[in-house]
């Protein structure tokens, strides 16, 4: 395989990874911490900044919350000489455990920002869960949907179907569950995190708990595309 | 309802989920002793302790024991548990630890007591000894708290007096063994765990009291159990048990680095100090040994700090030769140093370019009282010239924050010993400016002003320690020293933190009580008490009620004082420092003489008939013979 850049000086390789299980419940301030000590211990040629506290440098594509799990992230980093992709696989995913290993190394081939969109599957565990229910969950994001989104500059309602491309609800009448698959707006400007479409849901579609603080969905990240919404990012 | 849906409704998850790189996992059929490794504070605070890592190390490498860790949850996880019945689990395999065969607690703080009982009782398991029936796991106790055990003698089946490497190992191929023979019955076992070297099972002994309180004796229950527990100590450092891989967390936790130990005791019989006592003799590990430890962990975490821990860094004979095998790999590595216990009469500026890595720009040094007559009366043995010394080289080097600690309420003290404290924080401050037209000259001048931060903490009479017989001032005593204090700190440079006195008198009741605050704590569960060392759950009033509510004064403990001819509650464990040296160290406080530091003379404090290899005892005693 040819080797990433072989003539710069510092080579950039996009690691392509998925967390999921556990790994989930890990933010990524403390996944960063992680995989750089992981890339020590893998003995790759990683790249350290200059200065009084020199580091390994790593850029993470799209935020993901903690409680989501993914099968798709890109992390960026810089290596001090030739390794081929799969020497970077080869070394580090021993390093790591099974919940969180690279599926690609290569150089990159898209900006960060180019990143338009992020596909999710959430399944549904609620025992309201129906056919009715889930074509319910279907007008739901189909019709303006006003919620109140968390933002740096303070607390403000906005419909959030503008941010959805696409949402399809699949009833699963052998274990009583309801799988959403979205497709969701994860530009820099606008990101939208899966859980605001379950905050309508349970909001919106008579849904009762128990116990408001009991798990009731399980989400995960399937791909990332750019802007046009199809082409997937690499 | 599992574990892993209630990880989404609590705050924190991470502390709960396991599966950290470099944990032990191990086939369950391949086990026959299951050890839940159990701290009573929080995952963040407990994953930062040296002690575990070590002992989790040691237990895993025997083939068929498996050694589990086990946190306190947080209060909102509690809820969670509660409310659906989960029992408190351990980590590694996410089985109650009611299942386990042993539960052992590390005890590292008085404040951590309620925590105990919130965790077994969250785990299903009888809180008391005397209530577990022959099913349930053996509780063990062990750290530096359990120097004095009697306050919750009842809650623990066996306590491990003393260092754990080696006595724990023991203990659970006992265990095995006995079960394996059909000999075990948890009487058996605990007879036969008394017999082994540090091992103390408060059960076996029955304490009897006076009526002024005071305590007449103890009966033993056999008589071939030991009157007195030595405790265990590690013979040689070198050949010790080392992890050679650790657990990583993967959230933030206090301290996430290699914590190399360098050594353990402490020459310097700072007279207030229990862990200067508790540890000796002090035995060395080499610089080779050490800096090939620091590698191999290195390379099985890439962790990237090492940080040299020990009482007292700069007292570590070979620091020199230390350093500079560590730094012939850690500067490519880009691995640095930090020395977290610098004594200021030590601190030279070949000591400050050796860790020039460190980052902060805060040094710390601890006076530890304000004059020198007080600073002589408690032995700290380090002069003003000294500390002022250590500071110009902290500002020479760019340094701009010294934090100072201090201690209010020693034996002796008057005011003049506290406005010793502000004047002293002032010659700091006046020796940074000194420093400042330096640099200046340098061209490399401090940004800003000169930030001094006194940490100020109320004095607690330790067990073991010259003062174990003093008393603690009374809380309005301490309140009006605070005060005062407060007043006479006039300049805004100096910055002024001081403990809650409340949260010192209920560390001192805890410190240096009896077995008759057993019931105390039992009183203080009921009423829903734990995580004492945390502010926002700590309740003064509620640990006064429950005193007057079990006919406990916390006075008897405190401000009264012991009699030198008194039984101690501790007197059952002899940490190997001599109760007659502790009496000679408290005569000469009185008289203001200091006492040399172990380097210098043999105090003949007793603790040398422990052993010990690489020991100040050997090279002193030696010395001494051949000059005598």
């Amino acid at each position: 395989m040819d080797d990433i850049h072989p003539q710069s000086k510092t080579l950039t390789v996009r690691l392509g990874f998925y967390k999921v299980g556990d790994m989930q419940f890990i933010s990524h301030l403390d996944l960063q911490r992680f995989m750089k000590r992981a890339f020590v211990r893998s003995g790759l040629p990683i790249w350290f900044s200059e200065g009084f506290n020199p580091h390994p440098k790593m850029v993470f594509s799209t935020p993901l919350s903690i409680g989501i799990q993914s099968e798709c992230e890109f992390a960026d980093t810089k290596m001090t000489a030739p390794v081929t992709p799969a020497q970077v696989v080869d070394a580090l995913n021993p390093c790591m455990p099974d919940t969180l290993q690279l599926f690609y190394a290569a150089p990159p081939v898209h900006k960060m920002t180019d990143i338009g969109y992020a596909s999710y599957d959430i399944r549904i565990t609620h025992p309201q869960s129906s056919p009715e229910m889930a074509s319910a969950m279907d007008a739901l994001f189909s019709s303006p949907l006003i919620l109140t989104k968390k933002s740096k500059a303070g607390d403000r309602d906005t419909d959030i179907t503008p941010l959805i491309r696409s949402a399809s609800t699949v009833y699963d009448p052998a274990d009583n569950t309801m799988t959403l698959h979205c497709v969701l707006c994860a530009d820099n400007a606008n990101f939208l995190n899966p859980e605001y479409l379950m905050r309508g849901a349970a909001r919106d579609l008579g849904l009762t708990f128990d116990d408001p603080a009991s798990a009731w969905y399980e989400c995960i990240r399937r791909d990332l595309f750019l802007c046009d919404g199809t082409t997937p990012f690499l | 309802m599992n574990v892993g849906q209630l990880l989404k409704s609590v705050s924190k998850p991470g502390r709960y989920t396991g599966g950290e790189w470099g944990q032990t996992v191990k086939n369950k059929a391949d086990v026959r002793c299951r050890v839940a490794f159990c701290f009573p504070d929080t995952y963040e605070i407990g994953m930062s302790n040296l002690g575990i890592r070590l002992l989790y190390g040691a237990l895993n490498r025997e083939p068929d024991v498996w050694c589990e860790r086990c946190f306190a949850p947080w209060t909102d996880m509690e809820a969670q548990m509660r409310r659906h019945s989960i029992p408190l689990w351990a980590l590694e395999s996410g089985d109650p630890i009611s299942q386990f065969d042993i539960v052992a607690f590390t005890l590292g703080y008085e404040l951590a007591y309620s925590n105990v009982l919130y965790m077994l009782d969250l785990a299903k398991i009888p809180l008391t000894s005397a209530a577990r029936g022959e099913d349930a796991p053996i509780v063990i106790g062990g750290g530096c708290c359990t120097y004095n055990p009697e306050p919750i003698a009842d809650f623990f089946d066996l306590f491990s007096i003393g260092e754990g490497e080696e006595a724990l190992v023991e203990l659970s191929r006992l265990y095995i063994e006995m079960k394996e023979r059909g000999t075990y019955t948890r009487e058996a076992f605990l007879h036969a765990a008394a017999r082994l070297d540090g091992f103390y099972v408060p059960s076996f002994y029955t304490v009897s009291y006076n009526e002024d309180g005071t305590i007449r004796g103890v009966a033993k229950k056999y008589e071939d159990i030991p009157d007195r527990i030595t405790k265990r100590i590690v013979q040689d450092l070198d050949t010790a048990y080392f992890p050679k891989e650790t657990f990583m967390p993967y959230i933030d936790t206090v301290q996430d680095r290699i914590m190399l130990e360098v050594y353990r005791g402490c020459p310097r019989g700072c007279r207030f100090c229990q862990a200067g006592m508790v540890y000796r003799p002090i035995r060395e590990k080499s610089p080779e040994v050490l800096a090939a430890q620091a590698k191999c962990l290195y390379e099985a975490t890439g962790y990237e700090e090492i940080s040299l821990s020990s009482l007292s860094i700069s007292d570590y004979t070979r620091l020199p030769a230390l350093t500079e095998e560590l730094l012939a790999w850690t500067d490519d590595a880009r691995v640095s140093l930090a020395l977290p216990s610098l004594r200021a009469d030590t601190f030279t500026k070949e000591l400050m370019e050796r860790i020039s890595s460190v980052r902060t720009s805060t040094l710390t040094f601890a006076p530890e009282a304000g004059t020198q007559r007080l600073r002589d009366v408690i032995n700290k043995n380090v002069t003003e010239e000294e500390i002022l010394n250590a500071c110009r080289v902290a500002f020479e080097a760019g340094k701009n924050q010294v934090k100072l600690y201090f201690m209010i309420g020693h034996p002796t003290e008057v005011n003049e010993d506290l406005d010793g404290i502000f004047a002293l924080s002032e010659h700091v401050i006046h020796e940074f400016y000194v420093n400042k037209r330096h640099d200046k000259q340098i061209g490399k001048p401090n940004k800003g002003g000169v930030q001094v931060t006194l940490s100020v903490a109320a004095f607690v009479p330790k067990p073991h320690t010259a003062f174990q017989w003093e008393k603690q001032d009374a809380l309005s005593t301490t309140l009006e020293k605070q005060r005062y204090l407060r007043e006479i700190i006039t300049d805004r440079k100096v910055r002024y933190n001081y403990h809650d006195a409340q949260v010192g008198r209920i560390e001192c009741v805890f410190a240096r009580g009896d077995r008759r605050l057993c019931a105390a704590l039992l009183e203080a569960h009921r009423r829903g008490v734990h995580f004492d060392a945390w502010e926002e759950f700590f309740s003064y009033e509620t640990w006064l009620e429950v005193f007057d509510a079990v006919g406990v004064d916390p006075d008897f403990y405190t401000t009264r004082g012991f009699g030198l001819d008194e039984i101690l509650p501790w007197d059952i464990i002899d940490c190997g420092v001599d109760k007659e040296f502790l009496r000679r160290e408290r005569a000469k406080a009185y008289e203001t003489k200091t006492t040399r530091n172990c380097m210098e003379a043999c105090a003949g404090c007793g603790a040398d008939k422990l052993g010990g290899e690489q020991t100040w005892c050997n090279r002193v005693l030696c010395k001494h013979k051949k000059e005598g």
